[in-house]
């Protein structure tokens, strides 16, 4: 009966004011977990969509004559693919992460390499057998301003690929590769579920094995703290904000008790004005989670384009935990206005308004 | 149609005593004239006025419109929706909604705007329809507030000290007003302004918790009990 929209309608400083606010608060929110959550979505093709296709095994004891034998038990040899690990490091907006380098011998075929990554080559050449070439991901080359032609870890890069893992592959110079692969002591292996069970068999002691769960693990470990602040530091933001917003509307409520006691007077019950009140803060609330969260997004598109695009960073435009965080200070605006303003009217006799005034 | 009060008794508690306001009181009102409520300051009239309306709830007694009990305030609301209008000393119209909107006001269910705009021409405020209370005087708005309590049509109008905040020419324009109202409504104005009276309202006295009716003829009391009692 009575509409929810009137007031803010009629009243467009009062409802630009609060929508600003609330607008305000969600568009910080969403924007800076975003930003903070792309450190994670950065990392994550680093550190662990590499080990969605295959699982490295380092042998920790040098001197043990028996590995190959004692790795064949768990795993055909055939997919176990000796390398050398070399590391470089891979700039963030805020922090610093690492990616690798995978270095072949001469008999491994780069491009099973690549079939079995799921990664395709974008730009250039396959790296030549014998030399030190690499190919790289395309965002390596990006965040590392580097190109064709220009060496990474003393490596020269022939060419670029995609896909979802980053990291780069290739040959080494004929020489260093028979000194190093004379025992091998690091190894992919393109496992399933069951040969990568076998393979945790493995003595601890005398191999690291390394799966997709250590690399979730070890990530979410990395940002277990980082999360838990940025949790914590939003909820903080959204409660001093949320309590500025009720004392807002309080007021704006409070300026307003005239109305509701001659509406209650001339026969609207109670209740409907309440209802009026929780309808008038509910839309507003809401139309203001949508407008900042909106907005929230366009911004992060527009950093997203202009820096991290460009500098090869992932970031989920659209982050389903983002999205959650957007939502408390939707829920702590509402409650923070409804509660005391309901409560108020509750407990007023609005005929005494009336009364008084007379 | 008819309102009727019976055994009336109103009573406060004035720190430990109880204070009693009005005292077993009888009284029906109909349409046909103004009915004036008069009395000093404190006597009960505006208490009266709001036992009657539904907006308070009396010690004890019965309170009927037409057969209606209103004497329980539980659930009024839509009696005063449908049949009653208010009118007070102060105009309690909204501040963001212009002349018409506030008249529409007193009934969402219904499209009061033809009737609102042909009131507003009765009153001779056509011209203020679409604007700002803000911008208005206080009789203005005092015929404002009076346009939203007709515009539904009600049976019964209740005016607690209507005048009270108007000069002269503006009181006597809304008493006037309110006498045309009253040959098919139930018409109740609580006032302290005896100057504002004519012959052909009904007035009743309200003294020491009792009413009594004035007579018309002359400015003899009568106790409305004592009366009953006599045509019996």
């Amino acid at each position: 009966m009575l509409n929810p929209l009137l007031y803010y309608i009629k009243n467009k400083g009062k409802g630009l004011l609060l929508l600003f606010a609330i607008v305000v608060c969600v568009l910080g929110v969403v924007f800076v977990s975003t930003i903070i959550l792309s450190i994670s979505d950065t990392c994550k093709p680093l550190m662990v969509y590499p080990y969605e296709n295959f699982t490295a095994v380092r042998l920790l004891n040098d001197d043990k004559p028996d590995a190959e034998s004692e790795l064949s038990e768990k795993a055909a040899l055939s997919d176990c693919i000796p390398m050398k690990v070399s590391v470089f490091d891979f700039k963030l907006i805020t922090v610093s992460s690492s990616s690798m380098i995978m270095n072949f011998e001469d008999k491994t075929d780069i491009g099973v390499i690549m079939d079995k990554c799921a990664v395709q080559l974008t730009e250039g050449v396959l790296p030549e057998k014998g030399k030190n070439e690499i190919i790289v991901h395309e965002n390596i080359l990006k965040n590392k301003k580097l190109k064709l032609g220009d060496e990474l870890n003393s490596y020269k890069i022939t060419g670029a690929f995609s896909g979802k893992p980053v990291f780069g592959l290739g040959y080494m110079d004929s020489t260093a590769a028979e000194e190093e692969f004379k025992q091998p002591r690091t190894y992919i292996v393109f496992a399933d579920n069951d040969v990568r069970s076998r393979l945790k068999e493995l003595s601890a002691d005398d191999w690291k094995v390394y799966t997709i769960d250590d690399a979730n693990q070890d990530l979410d470990n990395s940002f277990s703290d980082l999360n838990l602040i940025l949790a914590i530091s939003i909820i903080m933001l959204t409660i001093s904000i949320s309590i500025a917003i009720a004392a807002l509307v309080f007021s704006q409520y409070a300026s307003r008790y005239d109305e509701f006691a001659i509406l209650n007077t001339i026969g609207y019950k109670k209740k409907s004005i309440i209802a009026l009140i929780i309808k008038e803060i509910l839309i507003i609330s809401i139309v203001g989670w949508a407008i900042g969260y909106g907005l929230a997004l366009l911004g992060i598109w527009l950093v997203y384009i202009n820096v991290y695009r460009n500098t090869g960073q992932t970031m989920n435009i659209f982050n389903i935990v983002a999205l959650k965080y957007s939502f408390v200070p939707l829920i702590c605006s509402v409650l923070f206005t409804l509660i005391p303003t309901t409560r108020k009217i509750c407990k007023t006799d609005l005929i005494s308004i009336i009364e008084r005034r007379n | 149609m008819e309102l009727t009060a019976e055994e009336i008794v109103l009573k406060y508690k004035d720190g430990r005593n109880d204070l009693t306001i009005l005292n077993e009181l009888n009284v029906t009102f109909k349409p046909g004239a103004v009915n004036v409520l008069i009395g000093p300051s404190g006597s009960g009239k505006s208490s009266l006025l709001y036992l009657l309306s539904g907006l308070r709830k009396a010690t004890s007694g019965v309170i009927k419109f037409n057969d209606i009990l209103i004497s329980d305030t539980t659930g009024t609301e839509k009696i005063r929706y449908e049949n009653f209008g208010f009118i007070f000393q102060h105009s309690f119209l909204i501040p963001y909604l212009n002349v018409t909107e506030n008249i529409c006001m007193a009934r969402k269910d219904m499209d009061l705007k033809s009737k609102a705009e042909e009131l507003l021409k009765k009153l001779k405020i056509q011209d203020l329809a679409k604007k700002k209370i803000y911008q208005l005087s206080g009789g203005e708005k005092q015929r404002v507030a009076i346009a939203r309590a007709l515009v539904k049509e009600p049976s019964v109008i209740f005016a607690d000290e209507p005048t009270a905040s108007l000069d002269k020419e503006n009181a006597k324009n809304v008493f006037n007003i309110l006498r045309k109202n009253s040959k098919d409504k139930i018409v109740i104005i609580a006032t302290h302004d005896t100057s504002l009276i004519n012959e052909n309202d009904h007035v009743f006295v309200i003294d020491d918790g009792k009413i009594m009716e004035q007579n018309p003829d002359n400015d003899t009391k009568e106790p409305l009990q004592s009366r009953k009692k006599r045509k019996k």
